[in-house]
């Protein structure tokens, strides 16, 4: 028992001995303080004119919406359908429901030309 | 600190990385430096280690020369070739002629190795613009997430793009001393993803009052083909090319080895066979022939015949040819350009 506690009091101490030799090695560099001209991205000599933050678009996007639209919903579908006879009428309406909302996603993917082939 | 000094001194062996800032008619230094196994040249200031400002820099450029020589990290040197540290406002740069370059070029890599040398950065050490936003943190205000930070707008679509959406476009000026683009050329872009939407290309004309430069000792040509090579990332065969350009009676053989070497479906064509043909007056449409002519060429003075100086084009032209090209394969015919456009740097041509 007293040996279990000793390993672990030893592989805390030793972890935290090496942890702070390392933190003593250097100071993480602060970016705040390097010289600022030597900071700019490399462009051959001019300074960039508009900010970095820049939107690009997400191209995954449409193959996400996709798979989200007919693979997950055949994957609810399944179980929904063993239970089908079941439950009745009540599993059409939510089935419904959760078409509909789908649905939308599908309306939204075609406005984006995501079914179009290209 | 025995070992450290004794690592220092080895280091100090290694081939010294080189940044080269190309001003006009520089093509002779760039080859020695490609050709000389002690020297590696740089694709960026950021990998480098000192600076070589090599040919006539117009007074246009000295402010762009101090970004580039700031972009080298510190510790740095830098190293001017047959020309006035002064003029460039680079006090702390060391003045040599093309003939000791090399020899001084190894001295300083060892100084700034071992500790001895440090050129301070020349820049202002802030930012000479505020965040300026309107809210108690520095947000808020115009654009799309508030504020002109640093002084730069944000980026916002002025129009549609290409494939109809509103996304932002990266407007840049590149040049005049990026090493992958020919010397003193300046290309302005505005990019969406990696496709060139808008481009202008201006050169950096020498000084009124320059002394003219005496004749290239090496084959422009070549030197073009090992920048070529060297961009494409066969940076051995660039070493060849670029031997083969200062080489003074160079064999007409060489020249041939060289050429099946590079001319090959798997050589120097994979990069350029694929790339847009041009309409441009005097200037093959096709960019694999543009090489095939450097080489033509090589092997014609090598037989005695006299050399044709490559004339101008318009840069106008050029740029418009651009558009629509994505961004390796403008930088590529950019450089299959390279004699032209060093041309109509030094003398403008005017477009038909």
């Amino acid at each position: 028992m007293l040996g279990a506690f000793l390993a672990v009091v030893v592989a805390t101490g030793t972890t935290m001995l090496l942890v702070g030799w390392l933190a003593s090695w250097g100071r993480t560099p602060d970016p705040t303080e390097a010289h600022w001209s030597t900071t700019l991205p490399v462009l051959g000599g001019h300074e960039p004119r508009v900010h970095a933050w820049n939107r690009f678009h997400a191209r995954y996007y449409p193959m996400a919406l996709v798979l989200m639209a007919f693979e997950m919903e055949m994957m609810f579908m399944y179980p929904w359908a063993v239970v089908f006879v079941e439950v009745g009428g009540r599993a059409l309406v939510e089935m419904g429901v959760f078409l509909a909302l789908l649905s939308l996603g599908v309306l939204y993917l075609w406005r984006e030309g995501g079914l179009s082939w290209q | 600190m025995a070992v450290m000094d004794r690592l220092r001194r080895v280091a100090a062996t290694a081939p010294v990385a080189v940044s080269v800032a190309l001003g006009h008619g520089a093509d002779a230094v760039l080859a020695d430096l490609r050709a000389d196994a002690r020297v590696d040249v740089t694709a960026s200031p950021r990998h480098a280690t000192v600076l070589v400002v090599a040919g006539h820099v117009p007074a246009a450029a000295v402010a762009a020369l101090g970004r580039v020589h700031d972009q080298v990290p510190a510790p740095r040197a830098t190293v001017v070739v047959d020309g006035d540290p002064a003029r460039l406002d680079l006090p702390a740069a060391t003045a040599t002629t093309r003939a000791a370059l090399v020899d001084e070029l190894v001295r300083v890599h060892a100084a700034v190795v071992t500790g001895q040398r440090h050129d301070s950065p020349v820049g202002p050490a802030d930012n000479p613009v505020d965040w300026q936003g309107i809210g108690p943190h520095g947000q808020g205000g115009e654009g799309m997430m508030g504020g002109v930070p640093w002084g730069r707008p944000m980026a916002m679509p002025p129009t549609v793009g290409r494939d109809g959406l509103a996304l932002d476009r990266l407007a840049l000026v590149v040049g005049p001393f990026l090493a992958v683009l020919p010397p003193m050329l300046e290309v302005e872009v505005g990019l969406q993803g990696d496709v060139l939407e808008e481009v202008e290309l201006r050169t950096v004309p020498p000084d009124p009052h320059a002394p003219t430069p005496p004749p290239t000792p090496v084959d422009s040509g070549l030197v073009a083909l090992a920048e070529l090579l060297a961009l494409v990332g066969l940076g051995a065969l660039a070493t060849t090319a670029a031997r083969l350009a200062r080489t003074p009676d160079r064999r007409v053989e060489d020249v041939a080895a060289l050429r099946r070497r590079i001319d090959r479906p798997w050589g120097l064509r994979l990069g350029t066979d694929d790339l847009d043909r041009l309409d441009l007056p005097g200037v093959a449409p096709d960019p694999t022939d543009r090489w095939r002519d450097w080489l033509a060429s090589a092997a014609s003075t090598a037989v005695g015949d006299a050399h044709h100086a490559p004339e101008p084009v318009a840069t106008d032209e050029v740029a418009a040819q651009l558009v629509g090209m994505e961004v390796g394969h403008a930088v590529l015919t950019l450089a299959t350009l390279r004699p032209q456009l060093a041309a109509s740097a030094v003398a403008p041509a005017v477009s038909s």
